[in-house]
């Protein structure tokens, strides 16, 4: 995987550099604009631009980039945070927006989401402690081993998998399961749940389906949760 | 009374008007009293000709002996009704003749010359007035015509005369008759042109009111951070200076305000990379005593720098209001912070009617407003403590907490600038609070008209909460 980072910040370009590296990405880094042009040329996974660059805006690139037909993961990374600028960077077509300062560990979680998302037709493998989710087999393996789960479960395993760690509305599961018809209850989806807890816990998986009252639901590493 | 009238225009040029009036009426009047007078005056001479005439025209005269021994003998042949006119002592009429030594040739009444005796110091050659004080009382007098009839032998000196109390007069009657009549005339006139001077007056001043109001609103504006000027359209021209001066007070109150945010934001904002470079080294350095404390501060430092940007920016740009459903947006900020309360081993939970509650929101800013106080309650809050979060149908969002709440007298402070919460010993803020949160929660809902609140809650804790205007 191809990570370009755009960022002018010599120091804060290495740190990214390294930990990008240090997870097994391959990183590339560009000071300016021209430069970044330039590298772009080539094919990358996923681009990491900052905003206020000495030769323009991070902005101007997203915009040609888009322009151009180049639907590369894109994450703005920015001293501006305002909600404003944030949707300001994302109509201009950004995928995430990570106001500065932030955090590496957060920057890495957010640049895999976004791998993750542009997963496309190929198919994705979505990864949680010891679960795996074969997107496009539909199979799920737990410590290594298949297991056999329900059509819905894993419909519901897989919208919670591709935001792990947040929280996802009662609604979206709700549409994912029972489409627009208006039959779906709200204890239709809570048994749905339950029913994916106690296969989870049957098989093993160091996951489990958190209730987040009012909201919805989201999936949590409980081996990472303990750390 | 005196800044009642003092301070206000209209009082004033009332007043002024009233004291105008008062002198034209005043004048007025003086001046139909001395017509009057005069008026009386003239009459009562002609009166007095017409007397002198009637005797001098009914003398006859004659003359016995010769040289300087002739006499003139003299007889007044008056008419019957004039004879009886003069032998009544009420009428107050008298004649008299004298020849130029001050002999008495014939009189009215014998008893006249008693009660009457015209001094004749002068003899005149025309006919002369004269005016003697009666001598039964100040208020009556005798009018004396004296009329110089030419003979031979010397002149001799008719003398009429008319005797009137004042009350008498026809002059007095008339007055005393019509200057009430004036005065009850006057008296309204002097109030309606009163009324309709201050009526008139209020009209005048309205464009001063409807000036006012819109200074007011145009300097409110200003205060929130738009731009704005008092337009010169329908503004009278003796009050433009005034306009003018204050136009120029607001464009330099707002080139300072926009100065002095652009200087903070732009501070912040440069303080942004090095901070992003020291928490980036922080998370590459091996673990070591005091990292957890480190990674604390420069944490802190980051929410200060990030709210101070905030709330730099936000006074430069208003919110933009438009109606917008409350549930909605709040569940979605608070399924945002659910990550960082499970972090904090915090229950986070949601709580909203089923239909949505439209209010009057810019959504960003209200994101802002309702993360920074979940963040708060988050941060506050016990291991394994609750936070809830309700909106309900009256459009207000409450975030209830089991923190260690607030001392009711530091409530009313809260949502100032660089308010710290509980200190610990060496001063610092026992939660790591930044200070800026809540001053940006309170000016974010000052521009949606709304109003950010605190209060204990029940059993400990604070309950936050943000009413919107529906």
């Amino acid at each position: 995987m191809r990570i370009l980072v755009i960022e002018d910040e010599r120091a804060l370009a290495g740190f990214i550099e390294q930990t990008l590296r240090q997870h097994g990405f391959a990183a590339s880094v560009a000071g300016t604009l021209a430069e970044a042009r330039t590298l772009l040329t080539q094919p990358f996974d996923a681009v990491i631009c900052d905003r206020r660059l000495p030769d323009g805006d991070g902005l101007d690139l997203v915009k040609e980039l888009r322009a151009a037909g180049n639907n590369v993961p894109l994450l703005m990374l920015t001293a501006l945070g305002l909600p404003k600028e944030r949707v300001t960077g994302l109509e201009a077509g950004a995928d995430d927006y990570l106001p500065k300062p932030f955090s590496l560990f957060e920057l890495l979680a957010r640049v895999k989401a976004l791998l993750r998302r542009s997963g496309g037709p190929a198919g994705l493998l979505l990864e949680l402690g010891n679960v795996q989710l074969d997107t496009l087999h539909e199979t799920v393996q737990v410590a290594g081993k298949t297991v056999a789960l329900g059509k819905r479960e894993v419909v519901l395993l897989r919208h919670l998998l591709q935001r792990a760690g947040q929280v996802v509305g009662k609604d979206v599961l709700e549409q994912a399961l029972y489409g627009d018809t208006d039959e779906k209850s709200r204890t239709a989806l809570e048994v749905a749940i339950h029913r994916l807890r106690k296969l989870l816990t049957q098989v093993e998986a160091s996951v489990t389906v958190v209730t987040v009252r009012g909201i919805g639901y989201l999936l949590e590493d409980m081996a990472a949760q303990d750390k | 009374m005196k800044t009642a009238m003092g301070d206000s225009l209209l009082g004033g040029l009332v007043l002024r008007l009233a004291v105008v009036l008062a002198v034209v009426m005043g004048v007025v009047f003086w001046q139909i009293e001395r017509t009057l007078d005069r008026t009386g005056d003239m009459a009562q001479d002609e009166l007095l000709r017409r007397q002198a005439a009637e005797i001098v025209n009914s003398l006859s005269i004659s003359t016995s002996g010769r040289g300087k021994n002739a006499v003139n003998k003299l007889r007044v042949n008056l008419s019957p009704q004039s004879a009886a006119a003069y032998l009544e002592r009420g009428q107050g009429y008298v004649y008299y003749v004298q020849d130029s030594n001050g002999q008495m040739l014939a009189q009215s009444d014998p008893l006249a010359s008693v009660w009457v005796q015209p001094a004749l110091s002068a003899r005149p050659t025309v006919p002369t007035m004269l005016s003697t004080e009666a001598r039964d009382g100040e208020s009556s007098a005798l009018f004396l015509l004296v009329q110089p009839v030419m003979i031979p032998g010397g002149p001799l000196y008719v003398i009429v005369g008319q005797y009137r109390t004042i009350d008498d007069m026809l002059l007095q009657s008339a007055k005393s008759g019509l200057m009430p009549g004036l005065l009850m005339v006057l008296g309204p006139l002097f109030i309606v042109a009163l009324l309709a001077a201050v009526a008139l007056v209020r009209q005048g001043l309205s464009p001063l009111r409807q000036l006012a109001k819109t200074m007011g609103q145009v300097g409110k504006q200003v205060r929130m951070g738009h731009e704005g000027k008092v337009g010169m359209e329908n503004v009278p021209r003796e009050v433009r200076p005034v306009v003018n001066a204050f136009n120029e007070v607001l464009a330099d109150f707002e080139k300072s305000l926009t100065a002095q945010q652009a200087l903070t934001a732009d501070t912040a904002h440069q303080l942004k990379t090095p901070l992003a470079v020291m928490q980036a080294r922080l998370e590459q350095l091996e673990d070591f005593k005091g990292r957890k404390e480190l990674e604390r501060d420069v944490l802190r430092m980051n929410r200060l720098v990030r709210q101070l940007l905030h709330y730099a920016v936000l006074s430069q740009h208003p919110a933009s209001l438009s109606k917008q459903d409350l549930v909605a947006e709040v569940r979605d900020v608070v399924g945002g912070m659910v990550p960082l309360a499970r972090q904090a081993g915090v229950d986070l939970r949601f709580m909203a009617p089923d239909s949505p509650v439209m209010v009057d929101m810019d959504p960003l800013q209200v994101a802002e407003a309702v993360g920074n106080l979940v963040d708060n309650a988050i941060r506050h809050s016990p291991k394994k403590g609750i936070v809830e979060v309700e909106v309900d149908e009256a459009g207000t969002v409450q975030v209830r907490d089991r923190g260690p709440g607030i001392p009711v007298a530091e409530q009313a402070m809260v949502f100032t600038r660089f308010w710290q919460g509980p200190t610990n010993q060496s001063g610092e803020s026992a939660h790591g609070g930044a200070g800026l949160g809540l001053a940006v929660v309170a000016e974010i809902m000052r521009q949606h008209n709304g109003k950010a609140d605190v209060s204990a809650r029940d059993g400990g804790g604070s309950v936050f909460s943000l009413a919107f205007s529906k």
